[in-house]
């Protein structure tokens, strides 16, 4: 095939993949100052508050533990909690819908690849630096502090936990892309994404671990992809998490990403059949 | 070949009554209406042709173009784009088109032009030593070489759309859509990009349809020209037409030795009308095919220390155009 019969063909090229990748990258460290102050006033912010509301707890309740965790371990659960809830949620939000709103969209439609690959591949790249961030940030806390009590830290956690986190990225994009879409039709999509964010932080794990929950309640969100959004990646980087169970995790969000990829493509191709590719 | 047989679209808009209460009341009850955008259009453009679309705002100018571009979906109608339509987005299709927006950004702004180009080149699957080639010829002729490691936010308005000119160009699209390419550029960087898009299309004969408010556009780059009121073609002919068959008569300007001497004396003409006395300058309106009789009596008459004939503004001939009901033949 001669390059100009290749620029002409139908078959679809990835070539684009790597460059998106890499694009998205250096705009990221394009803005040193909210690269800097993401990784670590949107760690501090959540720790901080974290670490003191549940001292209080634990010593108002002069209990041992709470929710089966001691203390040192909530401590171990809060340094990774903030950097895989920013992992997961950043860079799903409003990059859609506002493209939608201000007509920006339509640069990427004339363009010959795929749209919702192309923001997936964004994301990706947001969360191989929220990945590096957290590596170090993490390093960092463990070698001034130490290891808090009761916190594993093993390869195979690190991996098994890599790995949650990555499923997480997919299966949050998809929740978020789809609610983002309905941008097509309503003025305002701000706060069908807030109340998901609200409902991920609450009941992914990312205000408080899952544990607290009574046990009927931790029933019921096991059949939702929202435990293994958030909670499951930090148990697993937290060595709490057998390979078992870390395995079932998986397979179960996977098994959550089909409906909801089947969702997002229906809704992607209802909402640009209405697109008129107006700007505000 | 760009092909469109009683092409519509139809918006629905949404009003809603001002204040408090009609936001109020717009949470229960919406009152939805149809905006036609394209009324049936029908239009041939041939390979190589460079098309003018003239029309006031809301005309339905750019849905067209969106249209064409397969960015957005036609309510109903036939529309082919070198034998595709572009509404299936087949990327066969996406490759040799190029659409570009004057009022809209569609470079990277946190990226240098660079940058954004490289995508590009990864986008369209373009093999390197033609890349650096063509690159290099295009930010040459439009004098953008050195900026090209310049953050696009960073660039002026003219440097802008020059990049997104390449950007748009890099791939050696068949089709090319520009969409108000000058829009708030001022009257140099509107010259060179009329000139770059002049001496492209004399070089490569992609097919361009080109949108524009400025008549020196439509003027400099359209042989012809298509005129749309809202949402119909009430013009679809050579540009050079539009003068002949509209524009009537033409006016001479003649400086005389006294021009108020001559306004006050009240002559009249035979063959031309006396206008106005503009900064010293006599202009007189003559029928078309009596303007050298026109001509010959003034230099008979009066002292003149020079004279010339002007042709009515092209704009004001469209706009009076654009105005009228009936479709007229080119």
């Amino acid at each position: 095939m001669t390059a100009r019969d290749a620029t002409l063909s139908d078959r679809p090229s990835y070539r684009w993949v790597p460059a998106i990748f890499s694009m998205e990258l250096r705009k990221i460290f394009s803005y040193r100052m909210d690269f800097w102050l993401q990784f670590v006033g949107g760690f501090l912010a959540q720790f901080v508050v974290s670490y003191f509301l549940w001292l209080s707890i634990f010593e108002f309740k002069q209990a041992e533990s709470v929710g089966g965790y001691s203390f040192s371990m909530l401590v171990g659960y809060y340094i990774f909690s903030p950097f895989i809830d920013r992992i997961v949620r950043a860079n799903n939000a409003f990059v859609v819908s506002q493209e939608i709103y201000d007509g920006s969209l339509s640069r990427y439609l004339l363009y010959p690849i795929n749209y919702l690959g192309l923001r997936f591949i964004a994301t990706l790249a947001h969360a191989l630096v929220g990945l590096l961030q957290m590596a170090v940030g993490v390093a960092i806390i463990f070698g001034l502090w130490g290891v808090p009590e009761g916190v594993q830290l093993t390869l195979s956690g690190i991996l098994m936990g890599t790995v949650g986190v990555t499923v997480s990225v997919l299966l949050y994009y998809l929740m978020a892309t789809s609610l983002e879409l309905a941008a097509f039709w309503a003025d305002n999509v701000w706060s069908l994404l807030v109340m998901l964010q609200f409902t991920t932080a609450f009941v992914g794990g990312s205000l408080v671990p899952l544990s607290i929950f009574p046990e009927w309640a931790q029933d019921a969100l096991a059949l939702t992809p929202f435990p293994y959004l958030i909670g499951y990646p930090v148990q697993a980087f937290l060595g709490q998490l057998s390979f078992q169970q870390w395995l079932r995790g998986i397979e179960f969000s996977l098994l959550w990403t089909l409906p909801l990829a089947l969702v997002l493509v229906i809704v992607w191709g209802r909402g640009r059949s209405s697109y008129t590719g107006v700007g505000m | 070949m760009i092909q469109i047989e009683n092409l519509y679209k139809t918006f629905r808009i949404h009003r809603k009554a001002p204040g408090f209460v009609g936001s109020l009341k717009s949470l229960v009850y919406r009152q939805w209406e149809d905006r036609h955008a394209l009324k049936g259009v029908n239009l041939t453009v041939q390979p190589g042709e460079i098309l003018g679309l003239v029309g006031a705002n809301g005309a339905g100018k750019t849905t067209l173009v969106k249209i064409l571009a397969g960015v957005v979906r036609p309510s109903s109608g036939r529309v082919q784009v070198n034998n595709l339509n572009p509404w299936d987005r087949k990327n066969s299709f996406r490759r040799q088109i190029s659409l570009i927006m004057g009022q809209k950004a569609q470079l990277w702004w946190d990226l240098p032009a660079a940058d954004c180009f490289l995508l590009l080149k990864e986008i369209y699957q373009i093999e390197e030593g033609e890349y650096q080639k063509y690159l290099g010829f295009l930010s040459e002729t439009l004098g953008v070489s050195g900026l090209l490691d310049v953050q696009i936010r960073r660039l002026s308005l003219g440097e802008r759309m020059k990049m997104e000119l390449i950007a748009a160009l890099l791939h050696k699209p068949r089709v090319v859509f520009l969409d108000e390419p000058t829009i708030g550029l001022d009257l140099t960087a509107q010259k060179a990009i009329r000139k770059f898009i002049l001496d492209y299309q004399r070089e490569y004969q992609p097919t361009m349809i080109l949108t524009s408010h400025y008549m020196e556009d439509i003027e400099q780059l359209c042989p012809r020209i298509v005129i749309i009121r809202e949402g119909q073609f009430v013009y679809d002919g050579q540009l050079k037409h539009v003068m002949s068959k509209f524009a009537d008569h033409k006016v001479l300007a003649v400086t005389v030795e006294d021009p108020q001497l001559v306004v006050d004396a009240g002559m009249e003409f035979k063959n031309s009308v006396y206008l106005e006395n503009k900064e010293g300058v006599l202009r007189f309106r003559a029928e078309r095919q009596a303007v050298a009789s026109a001509a010959a009596e003034i230099l008979g008459r009066l002292p003149v220390k020079d004279i010339s004939i002007e042709e009515l503004d092209i704009g004001h001939i469209i706009e009076a155009l654009m105005r009228r009901q009936e479709r007229l033949a080119p």
